[in-house]
């Protein structure tokens, strides 16, 4: 917890200074997750001014201060799955999508060891973004929480309410899913499918 | 999908959470998000006040309808001459009982 339950209880109560220095307390961790989540960054700001305002609105339903962590990526979680959902739009002009032409003169043009870096970097999260936007809102959220956020079983049964056996079964069908659309995204590996289907 | 695809995936997510810069919020985070709450708190006020006033409203015009309705009753129906009782026998006059097939009883007969 990055604040006392204490504080929480305040807020709770309507004391505005106890609200102010719980979004200051969790401000950079809910929006490092909503970033990782909707992988855009120009609406992650906009997300988060979300969750607070859902925040404050809903805070007098919270039971315990003990469960208010759970409560608050609950909240992340809807905010960002409402945001997908409305915004289910494809990436425009992105490194992915440039032809290898492109690639070389923009690597061409780093010539820093940093811009390389940078660049490597951005093709990941270009990469990892695209293979996302091909699975549903639902998969792409559950996956996000539990392979980059590192969330538990226990902590992802807390924020969706539902049993571990109920979440590794979702877990499984959304990686499967995504292993799918890796399979078809990475060239190299199509190529080898095709060989094994015509030995078979 | 091969185990090779799980593997190059479990990287992937490694390389992708490193790959995230760190967040910042923008300076204007703290006065945009009081205001959004603020207006917010404007919005349900003005709705709630709206929703109050129709329902004052509502009831004045119903309690006006029926205050009317009732004066013009009383108005039309003519005022009562006769006592509680007269009205009463009027109501029931006493040969309403032949209609009743009233007969006397056994021991009535006897009697007689």
């Amino acid at each position: 917890m990055l604040v006392e339950f204490e504080l929480i209880s305040r807020a709770k109560d309507g004391d505005a200074a106890a609200f102010n220095r719980i979004i200051l307390a969790y401000r950079k961790r809910i929006l490092g997750t909503i970033a990782r989540l909707i992988g855009r960054p120009e609406d992650v700001e906009d997300v988060g001014q979300e969750v607070f305002l859902r925040l404050y609105y809903s805070l007098d339903q919270l039971r315990t201060p003990e469960v208010f962590e759970p409560w608050l990526y609950r909240l992340t979680v809807n905010a960002a799955y409402d945001y997908l959902r409305k915004a289910r739009r494809r990436y425009e002009s992105r490194m992915a999508d440039l032809s290898e032409e492109h690639v070389q003169m923009a690597d061409a043009a780093a010539s820093t060891k940093e811009q390389k870096e940078g660049l490597r970097k951005t093709g990941i999260r270009e990469f990892v973004h695209q293979l996302l936007e091909s699975v549903s809102a639902e998969d792409r959220i559950l996956l996000t929480l539990k392979e980059v956020e590192g969330l538990s079983l226990k902590q992802l049964e807390q924020i969706y309410h539902v049993n571990e056996n109920a979440l590794k079964v979702r877990l499984f069908r959304a990686r499967q899913r995504v292993l799918k659309a890796y399979g078809a995204a990475n060239p190299q590996e199509a190529t080898a499918l095709k060989v094994e289907e015509a030995k078979g | 999908m091969s185990f090779q695809n799980e593997r190059e995936l479990e990287g992937l997510w490694a390389s992708y959470r490193e790959s995230m810069p760190d967040v910042e919020a923008s300076p204007e985070f703290m006065p945009k998000l009081w205001h959004a709450i603020e207006a917010r708190q404007r919005s349900r006020i003005t709705i709630w006040t709206k929703w109050t006033g129709a329902f004052v409203s509502v009831s004045l015009a119903l309690c006006l309808v029926f205050t009317i309705a009732s004066a013009v009753e009383d108005r039309l129906t003519p005022p009562h001459a006769s006592s509680y009782i007269d009205a009463l026998s009027e109501d029931t006059p006493s040969d309403t009982l032949a209609y009743a097939h009233f007969q006397p009883t056994a021991d009535e007969e006897s009697h007689k």
